[in-house]
């Protein structure tokens, strides 16, 4: 069992901890290098733990658990005009960022109003291919229950909502957070902090559910093998400029090179014991962008597993 | 900071309601025009679906006229404009090219505006902080009013501004019921 951390401490001798995390079988998601800071997303197994948080002390760095390490969240908004921007979309996707999760935040096209609101179809592929939905809604309750529904009723990925009004549950979502609705200004206040922990704390509990989903017919190779195993194969990967060129999904990833270019050398991509990428994984286009999506065929699907 | 007695918000939605006062004051407050709007009054109903805001306007400071912005005084160089508020010189400036053409003017230094004419210029307005105070107080309210209410009828006069906004075509009931808003804040 693998457990999220974010290491943030100095550049200096950071790379200890990375080779230190390596040695372990851990898994270094993502570094981010800020002048002289470093914050590292990294999986830990759990049982040495102890010995990170030993090294983390050592460096006077500062290790804490992120739940959300390893998923891509789409944070969506009705559009990105400045009724939902920056407050509360912006602030509550930092939240997540800084729970470890990969966010992006999504403004819809035609997601205002009563009579107009809808999705288009990019705009549900797009969804779909994260790993959860956050949709940020206003402050009236017979919009959020009795017309906004209509929004994410058909995605395939769990839903959390959040909007103004208190409200036990809305229809077609995992969960309804209540409290933020349409603001004006920032999260300041510690009551104002508990509703984006509750947030994480939600999210959290949907993908663990997913997680447990995904353990009853377990994928066929561990996403964060895969993971190195593409970069090793494939160099390029690394000279992305984007802060997360492999973006890690619970049952697969996005790779953020072109699709036409490089889609052959992904699928041709093998493992020790004998089977190239394409007997796991399904390989196909992004709507984000040019970019790859990887889905994982599960050992049900593939017919063994690595 | 806003009063929050300046906001009352009206709606068969009670939690929607409190929730539209403290957004329409923290709007109000961002933008600066807490003291140039007050007695709000704000019905909203999104089951019909109707926005309508009055606010009470605050007086607005006098026009600025080039006689405010600089001194005149004709050479031989042509009418030269010594500059003792900085802060209108680009209404200034675009007055005097509307009015003698960006060939005419030079401006020396940052004081100093020299303009080829050799007859008096007309004390015209360069800045007009009513239209100025009306256009914040209208980005205001746009920003609160939900964002898919995009028909809009408003009126604006000198002391107050009505402003209805809805998905739907405006009905002569939503206006009517401004202008019962209008009468109870006694514009």
């Amino acid at each position: 069992m693998l457990e999220p951390l974010m290491y943030t401490g100095g550049v200096y001798r950071h790379d200890e901890l990375t080779e230190l995390v390596e040695d372990l079988g851990g898994h270094i998601l993502q570094k981010n290098v800020m002048q002289l800071e470093v914050v590292l997303l990294i999986l830990v197994p759990a049982d040495d733990i102890g010995v990170v948080e030993e090294k983390a002390a050592e460096l006077l760095g500062t290790i804490i658990r992120a739940p959300l390490i390893g998923t891509e969240i789409a944070v969506v908004a009705p559009s990105l005009a400045y009724h939902h921007m920056p407050h509360p979309t912006c602030d509550i996707a930092e939240y997540l960022r800084r729970n470890g999760a990969k966010t992006n935040i999504i403004g819809l096209a035609r997601g205002v109003g009563r009579r107009a609101a809808q999705l288009t179809k990019s705009e549900r592929g797009l969804i779909n291919e994260h790993d959860l939905a956050l949709f940020i809604l206003g402050d009236f309750l017979s919009c959020i229950t009795d017309v906004k529904y209509q929004l994410y009723e058909d995605l395939e990925v769990p839903i959390i909502v959040t909007g103004g009004p208190e409200c036990d549950a809305v229809p077609y979502a995992y969960a309804y957070i209540g409290g933020i609705g349409r603001r004006a200004k920032g999260f300041h206040r510690s009551s104002e902090f508990a509703i984006l922990d509750s947030i994480v704390e939600k999210i959290s509990k949907a993908l663990d559910e997913r997680r447990e989903e995904l353990e009853k017919d377990p994928l066929s190779v561990s996403p964060f093998r895969l993971m190195d195993e593409i970069n090793q194969q494939i160099p390029e990967v690394g000279e992305s400029l984007s802060p997360t060129p492999i973006t890690m999904h619970l049952d697969g990833m996005r790779i953020k090179l072109p699709y036409d270019e490089y889609c052959e050398r992904v699928r041709n991509v093998k493992f020790i014991e004998g089977p190239t990428l394409s007997d796991v994984a399904e390989v196909r286009p992004s709507h984000m962008r040019e970019y790859l999506i990887l889905k994982i065929k599960t050992k049900s699907v593939a017919g063994f597993a690595l | 900071m806003i009063d929050s007695e300046k906001v009352a918000v009206e709606s068969p939605d009670k939690q929607g309601a409190c929730l539209i006062e403290e957004l329409t004051s923290d709007v109000l407050s961002d933008l600066d025009v807490a003291q140039s709007l007050n007695n709000i009054r704000i019905y909203i109903d999104p089951d019909e679906p109707v926005f309508i805001l009055y606010g009470k306007l605050a007086v607005s400071p006098p026009n600025i006229k080039i006689s405010d912005v600089a001194t005149m005084t004709h050479t031989d160089d042509g009418l030269k404009l010594d500059i003792k508020n900085e802060r209108y010189v680009n209404d200034l400036l675009d007055k005097l090219i509307a009015l003698y053409g960006s060939a005419n003017i030079l401006q020396l230094d940052r004081y100093t505006v020299l303009v080829a004419t050799d007859d008096d210029i007309p004390d015209e307005t360069v800045y007009e902080p009513a239209t100025e105070l009306r256009r914040k107080v209208i980005d205001s309210i746009r920003r609160v009013a939900p964002e898919g209410y995009r028909i809009i009828k408003h009126e604006i006069s000198e002391s107050y501004i009505l402003f209805i906004a809805s998905e739907e075509p405006i009905e002569d009931e939503w206006i009517n019921r401004g202008h019962k808003l209008l009468k109870e804040a006694g514009a």
